[in-house]
């Protein structure tokens, strides 16, 4: 029973207007005056930042439409070359680029991150499980700025060791997928695993009993009956990968072109964030320039991939849904014709089906091989490998039948177990070089001096400041309007035209790359109203990015707040709105704080929005103003790593503090949970 | 409530604390927005460090590329800009202070085992005409061209003078800044690329190389025998006033000079 049906049985006001929507003696005004004041107010919040995202949506159309108009869309998306200087704006090399980096990506990604997740909940034990579920949390948590950090000091000299002849900067598409891959398989793992636990317990019995191995069970059952959690996981890191700025945009080289040929890998590569993070600055924002509509355009364009992504993964799930027996629909009449008289031929076709199967994935993976070692060997040596690759896949099914599935299943889960510890491992060893580099920049003068000779040396006191102001300020907009959004969702919405419309907004909000918020936020407060690079710019872009996870948090914590306490707080008298305020927040509370302190996580480690609105190289004084500029850790490393070379020692001193900000948010958030789940007792 | 509660106790220790550590720069600070060049940046940095306070400056300065020093100052988005090239037509209504002489000095990987280019050699460099150091001279290396970003003077610059500004050069490793473009000649083994004076010592695993025979001094800048130099300048909106001039007609003077001279640029 939702909480909206409780009320309608106690409050005779909202009874009424809710029993006679069609009265067509009723005013509308009258219909408002009898609505609860509350909702009223908390619609209106909702109706606010709907109207926002629609107000972003409108304002990146509009401006991108002058490049539309001078180039030409479809100039514009299959153009060849992008030399803004010379007017020539080709994005094609830019949209294969951001594809080409999250392909590569997804593909390292999907894997291990659904392998861990089988490794964590069917084969680990409970123990094994608490470890490793919040350091995956920990891991989603690492801003991308300090993943691009990395990439630069680790990562890019290993590759150019291990591929010397392949490799000609270091900087690449493989080492901007490998580091994306990293970015994006604990939130595949952490989805994942949620959504294969909750396969419920008798399936996995049924299979077991008919006498199929618990491998067998994963693979025919679990995985089939968790589809659509594990199709949402994927969407979210393939998400996360394709509006991702600034990992891309420090270790894929930034070279306009498409890779030649197209899977190669070792290739330097540009995506469409990286290019609008890299050049917005420079163009001008008062008219008739085209370089400032195409960067529009490109952010139009990067949010239609997204969009897609979204909508085409929802469509899946859909799908897979009613193939498990949800939400079946009736079949017309004729479509059941049909079926009966093409039943014979896909009976007949069927046979064909597993032959037809294998040898697509055959040809997959004698594609992949080819593409693989074409790279080092050249066309024949690619050929033969990829045909040795095919042989090798072949003999692997046989192999499987002949050692029966007992022994399968012993080396499924053992390649498992070691994707899991591997990951762990790189873990350990990213924690470890941070600190171990880290601990020498940092003592006392570190935290509070200002920088000198441009950051190589002297303290990193303003940026942490700056950070702090940042993320209090942010709290200070997004909670509010987040928070009532999500009462609202959860307490007063119905199932109408409007809920759902703002449910969907929301989401996309949510799906938003953060670079298209930058680009939002600098053009309209930064040089439209001309408050320049501010504090306040940053704060207010930070809190659009957070306020969909504050409003989500706050909605699941409230719903999941039993109904007896309503009823009873209900059938005590208390109108609806003191019971909201006196039983339904406290007692989800714990849940709400929780999601806001991972909400504003996220914000302190974002750098692209901050980047373009709020931070500086350097400040070195301790000023507050709302409308003065600040620095910020992200941004500083950033700089560090980009502008001021030999400056090693700082940057690993800054990172580690960046690292232990997050650490102490996502701390205190469990923490917290903890708490209130103890006090609460439910 | 308790949230209200914390995030007011958050916003008062703050502002509290900015107050307290601000109290040692005296509060009557006249704020400057400075933004542009990289190459410039040196310069206005070590400026901020050693006389920020006895000017009566609080200053914020960031670095991202000649392009957005001078769409900076036009858009209002900073106050001062900083550029290592002229504006461009299209960037009208910007007043230029010159500040100081550079040169564009081309580095190279230590291994490629050359000293001294012409051009005519760096010209075909970049055209893809030569792709191994021994074609000019030096190891058996493949040749690894770097370019900086299109709103960069320093690129602008090269390009002039090298005689490169309608060749294609999207086929190379693009970098945000001088200092990329040093961090990653030290790193990539082969690399060739082109950075402003400033950034000469942070060369580890790099070198310079003479230009036809002449390599980047301060005197052979100054008479104009070294072949690619340009003047680093300042630009506002209109002609500049009260406290942005006072800061451009310090970098003008004796002192300014001076750190001028201690970044590796030459004095005007």
């Amino acid at each position: 029973m939702s909480a909206d049906t409780i009320n309608l049985s106690n409050d005779p006001t909202q009874m009424n207007v809710n029993n006679m929507p069609g009265d067509p003696k009723r005013s509308l005004f009258q219909k408002i005056r009898k609505t609860d004041k509350a909702k009223l107010i908390l619609a209106g919040i909702v109706v606010m930042t709907v109207s926002v995202l629609f107000f972003i949506l409108i304002f990146i159309t509009y401006n991108s439409l002058d490049a539309v108009r001078e180039v030409g869309l479809w100039d514009f998306i299959t153009g060849a070359s992008w030399i803004p200087g010379s007017g020539v704006y080709g994005a094609s090399s830019l949209i294969v680029g951001t594809l080409l980096v999250t392909i590569g990506a997804v593909l390292i990604a999907v894997p291990v991150g659904i392998g861990v997740a089988i490794y964590l909940s069917d084969i680990a034990s409970a123990r094994a499980r608490n470890i490793v579920k919040p350091v995956c949390e920990l891991f989603a948590g690492i801003p991308s700025v300090v993943y691009g950090f990395l990439g630069i000091v680790i990562l890019i000299p290993l590759l150019l060791d291990i591929f010397p002849d392949q490799l000609s900067y270091g900087y690449s598409w493989l080492a901007g997928s490998l580091v994306l891959a990293m970015m994006a398989t604990p939130t595949i793992i952490s989805v994942s695993e949620d959504a294969l636990s909750a396969v419920p317990k008798s399936y996995y019995e049924a299979s077991i009993a008919m006498g199929a191995t618990k491998w067998e069970t994963i693979r025919k059952v679990s995985l089939r009956a968790a589809s659509s959690g594990l199709g949402a996981a994927i969407t979210l890191g393939i998400g996360r990968a394709i509006g991702e700025t600034m990992v891309v945009l420090m270790v894929c080289g930034n070279t306009a072109i498409i890779p030649e040929p197209l899977w190669n890998i070792f290739s330097t590569i540009r995506t469409i964030s990286a290019t609008i993070a890299g050049e917005f600055p420079e163009t001008s924002w008062m008219g008739g320039d085209v370089h400032f509509s195409a960067l529009f355009l490109l952010g139009l364009i990067l949010l239609m991939m997204v969009l897609a992504v979204n909508l085409f993964t929802r469509h899946i799930i859909k799908r897979t849904k009613r193939k498990m027996g949800e939400g079946i629909k009736k079949k017309g009449a004729f479509a059941k014709r049909i079926e009966k008289s093409t039943e014979g031929i896909s009976l007949r076709l069927e046979r064909y089906i597993p032959f037809v199967k294998r040898t697509v994935f055959a040809a997959v993976i004698f594609a992949f091989g080819f593409m693989i070692s074409d790279l080092f060997l050249g066309m024949v040596g690619g050929i033969l490998f990829g045909i040795l690759c095919v042989i090798v896949y072949v003999a692997s099914i046989y192999l499987a039948k002949y050692l029966g599935p007992k022994l399968v299943q012993v080396f499924v889960y053992s390649s498992f177990r070691a994707i899991a510890y591997a990951m762990i491992v790189i873990l350990v060893i990213i924690i470890g070089v941070l600190v171990y580099k880290g601990a020498s920049a940092l003592n006392w003068n570190f935290i509070t001096d200002v920088p000198s000779s441009m950051g190589k040396t002297g303290g990193i006191g303003p940026a942490i400041l700056g950070t702090l102001e940042l993320m209090v300020l942010t709290a200070v907009v997004a909670f509010p309007i987040g928070v009532c959004c999500g009462i609202y969702f959860s307490q007063y919405s119905g199932k109408n035209r409007f809920v759902s419309v703002a449910r969907e907004s929301i989401d996309i909000l949510n799906g938003m790359p953060s670079i298209v918020f930058g680009l939002f936020g600098m053009t309209v407060m930064v040089a439209m109203l001309g408050w320049g690079m501010c504090l306040l710019a940053g704060c207010i872009t930070l809190a659009l990015m957070i306020i969909p996870t504050i409003i989500k948090t706050t909605e699941e914590s409230l719903n999941a707040v039993p109904h007896e306490l309503t009823e009873a707080s209900m059938a005590l008298g208390a109108s609806k709105w003191k019971t909201i305020v006196r039983v339904v927040i406290p007692a989800g509370m714990g849940g709400m704080i929780t999601g806001m302190i991972l909400g504003l996580g996220r914000a302190v480690g974002e750098t692209a929005p901050i980047m373009l609105t709020a931070a500086v190289l350097l400040k070195r004084t301790y000023e507050f103003s709302l409308f003065d500029p600040v620095m910020s850790l992200p941004y500083h490393l950033y700089m560090l790593v980009k502008e001021i070379p030999n400056s090693t020692a700082n940057q690993y001193g800054t990172a580690l503090v960046l690292m232990i900000l997050i650490i102490i948010m996502f701390a205190s958030a469990s923490l917290i949970r903890h708490h209130y789940r103890k006090k609460l007792g439910w | 409530m308790t949230i209200v509660a914390i995030l007011a106790v958050a916003v008062v220790v703050i502002a509290g604390c900015a107050m307290a550590l601000n109290n040692n720069n005296g509060s009557s600070a006249e704020k400057i927005t400075i933004g542009g060049s990289t190459t410039v940046a040196p310069i206005m940095l070590a400026i901020q460090e050693q006389y920020e306070n006895e000017l009566g400056l609080s200053l914020s300065i960031t670095a991202t590329g000649s392009g957005d020093g001078a769409s900076g100052a036009l858009n209002g988005t900073i106050d001062l800009g900083m550029m290592s090239r002229e504006p461009k037509s299209s960037e009208a209504g910007l007043t230029t202070y010159v500040i100081a002489l550079d040169g564009v000095v081309v580095a190279v990987d230590k291994d490629a085992g050359v000293s001294n280019l012409t051009l005519d050699q760096i010209n075909k460099i970049y055209s893809g005409e030569y792709t191994n150091w021994d074609q000019v001279g030096g190891n058996n290396l493949v040749i690894k061209p770097m370019v900086r970003e299109a709103n960069s003077g320093t690129r602008s610059c090269f390009e002039e003078f090298v005689g490169l500004a309608s060749v294609d050069m999207s086929k190379y490793a693009t970098y945000g800044s001088n200092g990329e473009m040093v961090t990653a000649i030290n790193n990539v083994s082969g690399a060739i690329g082109y950075i402003g004076l400033g950034y000469v010592s942070e060369l580890t695993n790099g070198m310079t190389v003479s230009v036809n025979g002449i390599d980047a001094t301060k005197e052979t800048i100054t008479d104009g025998t070294y072949p690619i130099s340009r003047s680093l300048i300042l630009v506002t909106k209109g002609a500049a006033t009260g406290a942005v001039l006072k800061l451009i007609e310090f970098v003008q003077s004796a002192k300014g000079q001076k750190v001028v001279e201690e970044c590796g640029y030459i004095s005007i």
